[in-house]
């Protein structure tokens, strides 16, 4: 499928030729300088975008906003539609209508907004004691 | 105005019989899903196909894929997660595929009806319970108990984190589903607009701009429907991880 730009690569491809060895051996260590605090670089936006966990938009423009908004939109939904499921789920079994309805709301709500917290890295990640990254 | 909502009406193609009183049929929505896989399977057997030492285009376009998600699972579920890999990378594949299909005019957006998306979440959900059961048995449930808590508001912590665990699925679905139709819809409205305003008189010289908006909200689309697919497939790797490691 790539046959014609293989054969036109060539040229560019070729070694460079070796002109002094003095200046090569110093852009070597240049370069390879350069390339560590490349890696270094690399590696901290790679952790940083490792605990922000998907919210590789958020270059502050219209979309990541908007990403941003369903996100939290979900979060939150999420957690009231379990809590209200579970609420009148017991008060069908047990009979305690509204009470189990009104607590579990209310729980649920309670559950979405950790949710939308956790979703924003603001508050502690679920199991671990550590306390709230402040960013 | 055309109607926004009638792209997602589901049509049956043909009807494959009965269990019950439910009709079992083939529908668009079906239709697309098996050209989802169809051309996810194609393109990576044929791109794979001659394993070249020097990859070929096509070649290094999937494993460019591969090692994409492959960083993501190790990113977010470390080197375990790799055992995982064939289920990810599926559902990357699929979401990817069904949501790009619906970037085509005419084409279904199989992801924007919520009971797909709810059925991918559950796979998740329901593979990240009996991974965890299997895995570590009852401690498992020191997902719910976290660290440092005193003990008189421990059972009001559970509780939410129980019902917190529980709404995974549903938020899981709702945000990939709700910016599938939203994105969908609003780009109907705004290439609905630019015909009624053409049809209008005067207020055709305004057509253009609605035009130019459903251009730009194409572009949007098009991120949005890879950028929906990763947080999917990362969202997955995180709550595998909490399968793999609870309680840490």
């Amino acid at each position: 499928m790539a046959k014609g730009s293989e054969s036109g690569k060539t040229p560019s491809e070729m070694p460079p030729v070796q002109s002094t060895g003095i200046s090569s051996s110093n852009q070597e260590a240049e370069l390879a300088r350069r390339m560590a605090d490349l890696s270094d670089r690399l590696d901290t936006q790679t952790a940083k975008a490792g605990l922000a966990g998907g919210s590789i938009g958020a270059t502050g423009s219209d979309s990541a906003g908007m990403g941003q908004g369903f996100k939290a939109a979900a979060d939150l939904s999420g957690g009231v539609i379990v809590g209200v499921i579970l609420g009148l789920g017991l008060d069908r079994i047990a009979g305690s209508s509204p009470w189990g309805l009104i607590v579990f709301l209310l729980l649920g709500f309670s559950a979405g907004v950790l949710n939308m917290l956790r979703g924003f890295g603001m508050a502690v990640p679920k199991g671990s004691g550590r306390p709230p990254r402040q960013d | 105005m055309a109607d926004p909502i009638h792209q997602f009406q589901i049509e049956t193609i043909a009807t494959l019989g009965k269990i019950g009183n439910v009709e079992i049929a083939f529908t668009n929505s079906a239709l697309f899903m098996f050209i989802a896989v169809g051309l996810t399977m194609a393109f990576l057997v044929l791109a794979t196909g001659s394993r070249a030492l020097v990859p070929s285009r096509w070649q290094s376009l999937a494993e460019m894929t591969y090692e994409f998600v492959e960083t993501t699972v190790k990113g977010s579920a470390g080197q375990e997660g790799m055992r995982f890999f064939p289920l990810i990378f599926s559902l990357f594949m699929f979401v990817l595929v069904t949501n790009f299909l619906g970037m085509i005019p005419g084409g279904f957006t199989v992801t924007s009806h919520i009971i797909v998306t709810f059925a991918l979440a559950m796979l998740v959900f329901l593979a990240v319970i009996i991974v965890g059961v299997l895995g570590h048995g009852f401690h498992f449930l020191k997902l719910f108990v976290p660290s440092g808590v005193p003990g008189y508001i421990l059972p009001l912590v559970v509780l939410i984190e129980v019902i917190s665990f529980l709404s995974r699925p549903i938020s899981l679905s709702v945000r990939l589903f709700a910016n599938m139709l939203a994105g969908h819809i609003a780009l109907k409205i705004f290439a609905g607009f630019v015909v009624s305003l053409g049809a209008a008189g005067v207020w055709a010289v305004l057509s253009p701009l609605p035009l130019a908006l459903a251009v730009g909200l194409t572009a949007l689309e098009l991120l949005v429907a890879f950028l929906q697919a990763y947080v999917f497939t990362i969202l997955t790797c995180i709550y595998l991880n909490d399968a793999l490691h609870p309680g840490h």
